[in-house]
Order: structure tokens, then sequence, then C-alpha cells
């Protein structure tokens, strides 16, 4: 009996500490050369239980981070600026070549690879609220083809 | 559906055989290339300047397979992605006939793709890929030519521009004659399954 206590107490805690955590994993970010003003960064971001929203993101390495989407149209890359990103509760976003991505722009100077940014995300969540999520990615090589390769 | 199969006649599987084997032939003298053949293939000459000031042209790759691939280093995201991919490609060939494959990274931004960061940009994927560079001009016409797209998309600010551009990579044979365009989605085995039946050629 004694033990049952214990862990719906546990399980009450996990519950009230996971609540509003939105954890982020395998942030990366792509090197950049000298006179290259423009990286991407990438992720997974899974949201806790209720909906929330990607709204923004800041950077102390670059002027700009927006939100941006790469999709292919008929053979043609396209690329643009999204206002957010939903993440239904306990989603997984990922943001990876080829799709979701920040958008690093008038990067103050070079990322060499293995170096680290800081990132922080701003989630926008039901009621409008907005929680600040601190990040810290690996900057990869720049000729890194997706989660991972040429590490 | 078993019963179904079992009261089929031994002929009628055997006639299902034969249409196989005349779809795969079909196939096979169709060039049977995983990437997209472009059915009148032509000579399709260049003239530009490599990174490096030099004047490079069509003729002097004859003998040799060449990739082009239209793109700026301002892209984060399909042309890093296709070049290493190109890279991988090549990887997986054997090194006498990797020696006979050009990759030519053609700057679609000669506007912020200075001969400098394209120097650096295309030894971050190979230390043999070239970079080519035009004036605006030349770039454009050269684009029309291959019928690639590109569009210049304002950002948010007036040095913040992206462009839109055609994600695939263009294929010269040994003649110099545009005969594939690989797209972004298929597979790198593929992409170096098609180079050796060019180079065998």
């Amino acid at each position: 009996m004694n033990r049952h206590l214990i862990a719906l107490a546990w399980g009450i805690a996990v519950a009230c500490t996971a609540r509003g955590e939105v954890t982020v994993s395998e942030a990366w970010v792509r090197a950049s050369l000298p006179q290259q003003a423009v990286t991407g960064a990438y992720m997974k971001i899974t949201g806790d239980d209720e909906r929330l929203r990607l709204v923004g993101v800041t950077t102390p390495v670059a002027g700009v981070a927006e939100i941006h989407e790469m999709r292919i149209e008929n053979d043609i890359a396209r690329m643009g600026r999204v206002d957010g990103i939903a993440i239904a509760p306990g989603e997984v976003l990922e943001l990876r070549p080829g799709g979701y991505h920040v958008m690093l722009m008038d990067l103050h100077q070079p990322l060499p690879a293995g170096s680290e940014v800081v990132l922080e995300l701003a989630f926008e969540g039901a009621g409008g609220a907005i929680h600040r999520v601190p990040v810290t990615a690996t900057v990869r090589p720049l000729n890194t083809r997706a989660g991972g390769h040429h590490q | 559906m078993k019963a179904a199969r079992g009261r089929r006649p031994w002929w009628s599987r055997c006639l299902a055989g034969l249409g196989l084997a005349v779809a795969l032939a079909g196939h096979a003298a169709a060039g049977g290339f995983h990437a997209r053949e472009l059915p009148d293939a032509a000579e399709q000459p260049f003239r530009l300047h490599d990174a490096h000031g030099a004047l490079r042209t069509s003729t002097e790759f004859r003998g040799r397979v060449v990739l082009l691939f239209f793109g700026f280093t301002h892209c984060p995201d399909v042309c890093p992605t296709e070049l290493a991919r190109l890279a991988e490609a090549i990887d997986l060939l054997p090194p006498d006939q990797a020696r006979q494959v050009e990759v030519a990274f053609i700057t679609l931004d000669p506007q912020r793709d200075s001969p400098q960061l394209l120097r650096s940009y295309v030894a971050a994927f190979s230390p043999d890929f070239i970079a080519l560079r035009g004036s605006e001009e030349e770039t454009a016409a050269l684009a029309k030519a291959f019928r690639v797209f590109y569009r210049r998309v304002a950002g948010s600010a007036p040095g913040r521009y992206t462009l839109e551009h055609s994600a695939y990579v263009h294929v010269l044979d040994k003649r110099g004659r545009l005969r594939l365009r690989i797209p972004g989605s298929l597979a790198i085995e593929q992409v170096a399954e098609d180079l050796r039946r060019l180079l065998a050629e």
C-alpha cells in the first residue's frame, strides 16, 4: 500500500514537473565560412502536454534569426519565412535540411565546425504566455548532409 | 486469394513472366538511368571563370562526365545537401572512375558569392570540386540555356534576399551532351550507378 502511495506521489511529481517543459535535442548548426552571412540551425523539439507554437528564435551569433520552411515544388527549391510552427501535445517537431529550419542571418563571425552556438527559442502556449527555452547547438561541418553524417 | 492462384493455368504465369522480362528489356533499352533522361541530348557548351580566375570551357572536360549544380552559398539547405550527396556518390566509384567525374558549382548569386568565398565553399565538399562564376548577364544566359529557373526573393532587409532555384543536378556525358537531370530525391547509390553507366559509354 505504502509503495503504491509512493509511486502515485512520484507519478504526480513527474507529471507536474513535465508541465510546460518542451525538450529540445540534437540541436546543430551548419558551419559557415568567412563572407558567408547565412546558415541554418536544426533540432528536434518535443512538445509538452499543451498546444504550443514556436514563434521566435534569438541568438547572439546572428543579427537576425527567423523560422523558415524549405520545400521542393516542381523541382524548384523554395524557401520562405513562417510566423510560427504549431506543435501538438507530445508531438516531435523536427527541424531538418529540406524542411523547417532556423535561418541565421547577418552572422557576426564565421561559425567553425566543433564550436557551440547558444539559441533561445520562444514558444507561445495556448493561453498566449511565452516560454523561453535556451538551447546549445553544436556546429557541424558545412558538408553535413543530414542528422549526423560526416560527424 | 490462395485458391484463385492455385486455379491459374501454368501458362498464365509464364506469360506474366515474359511480360515482366519484356518490360525490363524495354527499360534498359531506353537507357535504364535512374535520373531523368533528356530526350534530345544536345551539346550544351559553357564558358565561365572559375574561382581561381581561370577561364573554363566545356570542351576541356571532353572524355569526362560533368555534374553541374546551379546554386548559391547563402543557401543553408538544398545546396550543401546536394553537393555533399554528389561527393558521397563519387566516393562510391572506384578511384579511376571517380577521377573521370568533374563537379562544377555554378553560382546564381555572383553579387554575394565572391571568388574567395566560392573557393572555400566548394573545397568544404571536395578538393576536386570547382566553382564557376559569371556576371549577372552571363549567369542569366547560362541558366536559360540549361533551363534553370531562379528568382530573387526579397528578405527582411536588402542584403538578406534569398533565391528560389531549380534543385536538380545537370549531367553532361563524355561528349558534352546534356543527358540527365538528377533530382534531390534520387538515392546516392542510384546516382553512382548512373555515373558508372555514363562512364562506360
